[in-house]
């Protein structure tokens, strides 16, 4: 629970929208316009909040925040 | 499109670079007279380009329109020497005999190698791969609606895009974002990716302005972003026509957390490559130093 509402807040902060548009469990391009960039960039930024390396083949645009969250707690730790 | 342009489109696709493909020689004496029509079929977009080459480089008019002739001469060139080396692709490494490459480039680490629609930039990529051994990827606007461009081309286009991915191991990488993920997740690992100095174009919020050729244009940020993401480097890279065969330009490579607007940076060192060969750059139609106000659409440039 604690990762999902980190993961909620990390991606409302790189898209610049408020997390309470997020839906948790919807497709994440289906609630917000994504563009080339944003999921490089949400990645980076989970990776710095949580200390991991996400696997970036499994990151879609129709992941959910839910989906997202879980992956982070999958995720390898980063070394160093 | 109108019926006339496809049906010289078939002519050049489907008549002409199967000549190429199957005599060097011949492509070779092709270009000039493609190079013409091309100059001539479209009287629009050659005083455009014309006026703006006058412009950037301070030539007469005459100069001008030679540069822009040649330009069109590179970019059939490029076409043809690709169809014959599809059909020869054990000739690509004896084509860059002698071309260098830095030893940082080889032996260091991620890498953005920022190219231009220069030359023989698909080639350049094959041989740095191929022969080279670079754990590169590309990463290239997708041959979709997004990308028009005539039938006949779009159709070569997509040979080309199966020929490079199957001689060098790795597919495209689009520039949707799962695929731009997948290019930061190579960057970390320490691999290099190739691509366009301004891909991708959807990037409304991460345009840069940057100075080109006594000018501004506002183009897309999205390598400065995915650099500053993993470390990477910029390697302005530009391969161009040498004799019978091919060779590299490289610029000074650009430490992305070292320099203010490293972007910026990227276009200083590909101007140089522009100005010492200008009949190389394919983009003169599309320079548009006039839209370079903040908010201003993305002018697509490599």
């Amino acid at each position: 629970m604690e990762n999902l509402e980190k993961t909620k807040a990390v991606v409302a902060s790189i898209l610049r929208i408020p997390a309470d548009g997020l839906s948790l469990d919807g497709p994440l391009g289906e609630s917000v316009t994504l563009d080339s960039l944003s999921l490089a960039e949400i990645a980076s930024a989970l990776d710095d909040e949580f200390g991991v390396r996400l696997p970036s083949e499994d990151l879609t645009a129709t992941m959910s925040l839910r989906d997202l969250a879980e992956l982070v707690g999958r995720a390898p730790r980063r070394q160093g | 499109m109108t019926e006339q342009p496809d049906r010289w489109a078939g002519l050049r696709y489907g008549r002409l670079l199967p000549i190429a493909s199957r005599s060097r020689a011949s492509g070779r004496l092709l270009v000039p007279l493609v190079g013409r029509i091309e100059f001539r079929r479209d009287p629009g977009r050659r005083v455009t380009a014309c006026n703006r080459i006058a412009r950037a480089l301070g030539v007469p008019a005459d100069r001008a329109a030679g540069v822009f002739l040649a330009a069109l001469e590179s970019e059939v060139r490029e076409e043809f020497d690709s169809a014959w080396f599809m059909a020869h692709e054990d000739r690509v490494p004896a084509a860059f005999a002698g071309s260098r490459v830095p030893d940082d480039l080889v032996g260091g680490g991620p890498a953005i190698l920022a190219t231009l629609h220069y030359g023989s930039p698909v080639l350049g990529f094959v041989h740095l791969r191929r022969a080279l051994g670079l754990d590169l990827a590309i990463l290239a606007r997708p041959l979709d609606a997004s990308n028009p461009m005539p039938r006949p081309k779009s159709e070569w286009a997509r040979r080309k895009v199966a020929w490079t991915e199957r001689v060098t191991g790795r597919p495209f990488l689009s520039t949707d974002p799962e695929a731009v993920a997948r290019a930061r997740a190579h960057l970390l690992a320490g691999g290099r990716i190739y691509t366009p100095v301004d891909v991708p174009g959807d990037v409304s919020g991460r345009r840069s302005r940057v100075g080109l050729l006594g000018g501004h244009a506002t183009v897309s940020g999205g390598i400065e972003v995915l650099a500053r993401l993993t470390g990477a480097v910029i390697q302005p890279i530009v391969t161009f026509a040498k004799g019978e065969g091919f060779a590299f330009w490289f610029g000074r490579s650009i430490e992305t957390r070292a320099v203010e607007a490293p972007l910026g940076a990227a276009f200083v060192e590909l101007e140089r490559a522009i100005r010492d060969r200008p009949g190389e750059w394919w983009m003169w139609p599309y320079l548009d130093t006039g839209t370079g106000a903040p908010g201003a659409p993305a002018t697509s440039l490599a």
